[in-house]
């Protein structure tokens, strides 16, 4: 059923999509409006602004439902760092400044490395590509990224044979992201992969969507995107990667551990303590859900990685 | 008791019709306007929900209000319209179950939902505010007699707890919204219990009912 076409209402024909300097010209009547009012009229600083344009990989070309639109991937974002509500993000982190953005890669490696993000897309090349992205809230987008695989970082650290895990940290800066006066969370966000999920294909260091730098609420400069995990895994603006032997702690396994694990596939058949996870609901939809796929469509990639364990136990 | 004084503008039913609409109207605007939300199923059981608890909670302060402050008119004017919140409280209810059923379209889901109390908990409280819309016409309070339609609609406590349950386990982080509210409204409520010039009614003409 799934691979019937059909035309949602969320499938826009591109003729109908706002161009984007129309869509940029309405902000900045009323940024330079509001600037005026402040004094303080930067745009903000697009960090990773290296290997744009970008090339789609054909492998990953597939747009499933068709791709979300990309004001709402821009613009209703999980960045608890700025706020809770989603659709504030964008705003609250506009001006952020992520350049210069200095990623630190350490641990059980032979290479530890510090490298700027715009060197290590000289380094690394980037690609774009499509993938079908599905958070734990049960809401979904297919978004095109733009970015390396995270193979080839892995390759570069050169772990040692005791690294089984790695460990991602994003940025704390409390004075320009207010959603850090929220104590109630152990910041700075962390989050984890097996150094095999690291190493699948699939997994993405992203730079970019829709064929441009990241736009803050994104997580510029620097992001993971893990697309058979629910979204959460895919960690913005990271800082930090440490190879390490234990398994990472989280930081919403540390704060709910038994609503999010360690692994976080995507599962229907494995539920939210709360709800349901055997539909989602498209961004941009009203009443048509659509199921929800083992490992969100991708189980063909990563079914083998946890062959022989229990789904149920390790969510 | 009867107010023979002097209708105040805020006692008009106009601005209270308009006052319950507003939020129906905020949405409609936010659809029209060029952001319109992302996620429109999600946005309109977020604020319907939001906006039935909050008018539960107001719906519920006004007794407290009237006995912590029974120097005050102004508790016992809006004790006068309590029925009209009760009812409102129950509209954006329906509203959210309705938003909520129109999203799953499947009986089989709606009954898996109600295996999971954050789910279950909604399902009663909507159920238990049907049942007090449904009685609260005045030919039902002549029917059940005030005393014993006072005693029914205190269920509504058991409503309320209900309501405040479903909201804590709706979030995925901290319920401070749900905690300020609903602990605001359990405070007023124990000093209500505990004021020492409240005395039990005399029994059959109870005062919290509606005069039919």
């Amino acid at each position: 059923m799934t691979w019937i076409k059909t035309r949602k209402r969320w499938e826009l024909p591109e003729s109908e999509v706002t161009p984007e300097s129309t869509f940029w010209s309405r902000r900045h009547l009323l940024k330079t409006a509001t600037a005026a009012a402040l004094s303080l009229g930067s745009l903000p600083a697009i960090a990773a602004t290296a290997g744009f344009p970008t090339t789609r990989n054909p492998r990953f070309s597939e747009e499933f439902g068709g791709l979300t639109p990309e004001k709402l991937v821009t613009g209703y974002n999980n960045f608890y760092e700025f706020t809770t509500d989603k659709e504030d993000v964008a705003q609250l982190a506009q001006g952020w400044e992520t350049e210069p953005w200095t990623l630190q890669v350490e641990g059980l490696v032979r290479n530890p490395f510090q490298m700027d993000v715009n060197e290590l897309v000289r380094e690394f090349g980037i690609e774009q590509r499509i993938y079908r992205f599905r958070c734990v809230e049960a809401w979904s987008m297919v978004v095109p990224w733009d970015g390396f695989p995270l193979a080839k970082l892995v390759a570069k650290a050169d772990p040692l044979s005791e690294a089984k895990y790695l460990r991602f940290v994003s940025f704390m800066d409390p004075e320009n992201a207010p959603g850090f006066r929220n104590s109630y969370y152990p910041w700075p966000y962390q989050e984890g992969l097996r150094l095999d999920e690291a190493r699948n294909e699939l997994s993405l260091m992203v730079t970019g969507v829709f064929g441009k730098p990241l736009p803050n609420q994104n997580g510029a400069p620097l992001r993971l995107m893990v697309p058979w995990k629910y979204g959460f895994k895919s960690i913005k603006s990271i800082v930090r990667i440490e190879f390490v032997q234990e398994m990472p702690t989280t930081l919403w396994s540390a704060m709910a551990p038994r609503e999010y694990g360690f692994y976080a596939n995507v599962n229907p058949e494995v539920n939210h303590p709360r709800w349901s996870q055997a539909r989602e609901r498209p961004v941009g939809t009203w009443f048509q859900k659509i199921d929800t796929l083992k490992f969100n469509g991708y189980e063909p990639e990563v079914a083998a990685l946890y062959e022989g364990m229990d789904l149920s136990r390790w969510y | 008791m009867v107010l023979k004084a002097r209708r105040l503008w805020w006692e008009h039913s106009g601005i209270w019709a308009v006052a319950l609409t507003l939020p129906v109207l905020g949405w409609a605007g936010r659809f029209f306007s060029g952001s319109p939300p992302a996620n429109p199923v999600e946005f309109l059981l977020i604020q319907t929900g939001e906006a039935a608890v909050y008018l539960l909670v107001l719906t519920l302060l006004i007794s407290p209000f009237r006995i912590l402050l029974p120097r005050f008119e102004w508790p016992r004017r809006l004790a006068a319209k309590r029925r009209l919140l009760g009812l409102s409280t129950f509209a954006y209810t329906g509203l959210h179950f309705l938003i909520y059923l129109l999203d799953r379209l499947d009986f089989q889901a709606v009954l898996e939902d109600l295996t999971r109390w954050f789910l279950l908990s909604g399902f009663l409280a909507f159920g238990i505010l049907g049942v007090l819309a449904l009685t609260s016409s005045n030919r039902m309070i002549k029917r059940l007699g005030g005393r014993r339609w006072r005693r029914l609609h205190r269920v509504v406590y058991l409503a309320a707890a209900l309501a405040f349950w479903h909201m804590i386990l709706k979030e995925k982080h901290a319920p401070w919204e749900a905690l300020v509210l609903f602990g605001g409204l359990s405070l007023l409520e124990a000093g209500r219990v505990l004021h020492p010039h409240l005395k039990p009614r005399p029994s059959g003409t109870g005062s919290s009912a509606p005069k039919p």
